[in-house]
């Protein structure tokens, strides 16, 4: 992967990559969000899994 | 995606055929010949119907079952039309199953009206375990997505189009699909919807309250502290006040006149103070009264109304005036009547409320309607008891008030008679107590220490003492607006937590967002590249030399003539366009075979095995070109169908493309040969090389 562009105070590398992976894999697996599920796939959901109080200051 | 065996039954001119693809490595191609007619791009089309319901360039398209099946129907009939697609992905083996059962309208009907259908996928796995996706319309469009079905499975009329000018949104969509772009654009754009959702909630979750309501607690807490060191000086004056009285009490018993007075005197204070204590106590019962039962002074207006118009009620004999057994035996039980009186057991009071019980019992609105009646009774009694009982503590305490004031006006007298007395001080034992200490240096009479006791003593109760209690009050009050505060504190301090926590989220998205979107360009720029060198390199095979395909910047197939220095486009000739158009196919799915057997780690782009099912590929190209692509396109698919007429098959590209063939297969076409002389096909099998059989 590229250098990251912007970093999160607090939040480490490996959460913010898994968070990617997780999104991608989500949007795969939803593909065909629009004829199929008539929704976005559920990306807000993987975020507020990963990023919780613990990563408050 | 490697196919391995197409069925067909009642679908179109196919009653009933099987066709089963060459999967050999070195033997990767199927050719099914066929006369113009005959069913070619019907069998294309199954490929469309069973994955995706749909049917492209066909003929009366919704004429989906078999013609001799329809006629030979009776009305209400139905005929069943089944295509099955077998194919290997991923290690699993996959059965994908359409059918529909049409039932015959009238006796000319060749269309037949749905009554059932189906659609199920089966994934077979290598341990045997059979799968079926609880979405199998979304499962195959994982494996196979829509809108590159029409590049794997392709009509050859139509294939040049594909690098006309007008067409190139396809060649963009599809290279973008096979490529992962989408998913990273889709994944961009979704992310950036998270982030505005969190935008939203943080707004919704205002911070600056949480500031503003600690800086006021803050204040208030200094403002109780300044009091609180008021009091105590207050209280230390107090006390040092009461010790110099204490002090000057003790004096004035030492001399013989004073003595037996201030003996008095003390007796008398002594009583006052406890009356005091009793008017005490009963400010304090007026407090608890009036905080229990002072609401029903206000709302009296109302209960008043609403038994009034019971009362009404009652009169017109819509509601029961009769109490209620259960109510009555409740009194008793608790032991004290709705007026306050006790209700003994066997007491004539206890005996005059059961006299009121009926032995008629009431349920429903009735009941509902005496209780409400007994209960508004009781509310007006007990506010009758409220001011009763106000009535007597306020009796009580001006009593006591009249008591405090001639016991005050007692000690008056004492001190009078005190100051009257004239007694020098020179027989007081000062050996103990300092005058100067006491403040008392001018002190030269008993009249003069009692004057001196009683500025201390008007000092002590009409300033110092209600002082003490002014700031006692407000330090309560203030220290009941510190908890309410701190409550409020409390809430914001929660509602701050879920603010910064939606700013940290909103940061991730967009970090998380803007990373895709700088390895997107990075991303894109290579695949560009690459699908640019594939598609030059294979159009460079085929086509006439000196001209180039090229995938633009805007991911545009063009042609270019190499000759003139600076590429220029070229009006190209239909042929020339198809043998781009297939470039640009056949090396899309050689990038996604690379991809798949490179297994590289890439969260976006796995690649995939996918094959190129071609109806009439062929017919634009002359002999030439038709050799070259036909040498070409085996190489660059792992698996190759070819639809052809044998006019279109026999020479260069049975000679280029032959080697490749694994089977052949016919098309049987026979206008009349069905059912009531309707047409029909068969499929034979017509050769089949021995090393296909893996």
């Amino acid at each position: 992967m590229s250098e990251r562009p912007t970093e999160v105070e607090g939040v480490p590398d490996e959460v913010l990559d898994r968070i990617r992976e997780r999104v991608l894999a989500k949007e795969q697996e939803q593909q065909d969000y629009k004829t199929v599920h008539g929704l976005r796939p559920q990306l807000k959901e993987i975020i507020e899994q990963e990023i919780t109080e613990d990563y408050l200051d | 995606m490697k196919l391995e065996r197409l069925s067909l039954r009642n679908f179109r001119q196919f009653r009933d055929a099987d066709i089963e693809f060459s999967r050999n490595q070195n033997k990767n191609v199927t050719v099914i010949h066929g006369q113009n007619g005959s069913g070619k791009t019907t069998i294309l089309n199954a490929f469309l119907w069973v994955l995706f319901e749909e049917l492209q360039s066909i003929k009366k398209p919704e004429r989906i079952a078999t013609q001799g099946e329809m006629v030979a129907a009776d009305v209400g009939d139905t005929v069943t039309v089944e295509v099955e697609l077998i194919f290997d992905h991923e290690g699993s083996r996959h059965e994908v199953r359409r059918r529909k059962s049409l039932q015959k309208q009238s006796s000319d009907d060749l269309e037949g009206m749905e009554v059932d259908g189906s659609f199920v996928v089966e994934k077979i796995t290598e341990d045997g375990n059979v799968d079926e996706p609880t979405n199998p319309e979304s499962y195959v469009r994982q494996i196979v997505p829509d809108d590159l079905a029409e590049l794997f499975f392709f009509d050859g009329e139509y294939i040049s189009d594909l690098s006309g000018v007008d067409n190139q949104d396809e060649i963009q969509d599809a290279i973008r699909q096979m490529m992962g772009l989408t998913l990273m654009e889709r994944s961009i754009k979704h992310l950036d919807w998270v982030e505005g959702q969190f935008r939203d909630e943080l707004k919704d979750l205002g911070s600056e309250e949480l500031q503003s309501l600690i800086q006021e607690r803050d204040e208030v807490e200094s403002e109780k502290e300044a009091r609180e060191r008021e009091l105590k000086d207050k209280t230390r004056e107090r006390d040092r006040l009461q010790e110099e009285i204490g002090t000057i009490n003790e004096l004035l018993t030492q001399v013989g006149e004073t003595r037996e007075l201030q003996e008095d005197r003390e007796e008398l204070e002594s009583d006052r103070d406890e009356l005091e204590d009793d008017v005490d106590e009963i400010n304090d019962d007026l407090d608890s009264l009036i905080s229990d039962k002072g609401f029903l002074t206000f709302a009296m207006p109302a209960i008043k109304e609403t038994a009034a118009s019971l009362d009404d009620l009652r009169e017109q004999g819509k509601i029961p005036s009769r109490l209620d057994n259960e109510f009555i035996d409740e009194l008793v039980e608790q032991g004290e009547c709705i007026c306050g009186r006790p209700l003994d057991e066997e007491s004539p009071e206890c005996e005059a409320v059961l006299s009121h019980k009926s032995d008629v019992t009431s349920d429903g609105l009735d009941q509902a309607s005496i209780r409400l009646i007994d209960k508004l009774d009781r509310i007006r009694s007990e506010r009758d008891g409220f001011f009763e009982k106000v009535d007597r503590l306020l009796k009580r305490r001006s009593n006591l008030d009249e008591d405090i004031e001639e016991l005050s006006g007692q000690i008056d007298d004492i001190s009078t008679k005190i100051q009257d007395l004239g007694q020098g001080v020179d027989d007081l034992d000062t050996d103990e107590v300092s005058l100067d200490e006491l403040d008392l240096d001018a002190v030269e009479s008993v009249s003069d220490l009692e004057a001196a006791r009683n500025a201390k003593d008007d000092k002590l109760s009409n300033e110092i003492k209600p002082d003490i209690t002014l700031l006692e009050k407000e330090i309560e009050e203030y220290k009941d607006d510190i908890s309410e505060l701190e409550d409020k504190i409390d809430e914001a301090e929660d509602e701050q937590q879920e603010a910064d926590l939606a700013r940290k989220r909103m940061q991730v998205a967009k970090a998380v967002r803007e990373e895709l979107e700088l390895y997107y360009e990075q991303f894109q720029q290579s695949i560009r590249e690459r699908a640019d060198e594939k598609i030059d390199q294979t159009f460079e095979k085929v086509a006439t030399k000196g001209y180039e395909a090229v995938i633009t910047d805007d991911f545009e197939l063009r042609i270019h003539d190499r000759q003139h220095g600076t590429p220029i486009e070229v009006d190209k000739s239909r042929g020339e366009r198809q043998i781009a158009s297939l470039s640009f196919i056949g090396s899309l799915v050689d990038i996604a075979r690379e991809q798949y057997e490179a297994d590289r780690d890439t969260d976006y782009f796995d690649g995939g095995i996918y094959p190129i099912v071609m109806d009439s590929p062929f017919g634009a190209l002359d002999n030439e070109h038709r050799g070259e692509v036909s040498e070409v396109l085996p190489m660059l698919a792992d698996q190759v169908i070819v639809l052809v007429t044998d006019s279109q098959w026999e020479g260069p590209v049975e000679e280029r493309m032959g080697p490749h063939v694994g089977v052949h297969y016919d098309l049987d076409f026979d206008e009349n040969g069905g059912i009531e002389g309707s047409p029909i096909t068969d499929v034979t099998e017509v050769s089949r090389h021995k090393e296909v059989a893996d």
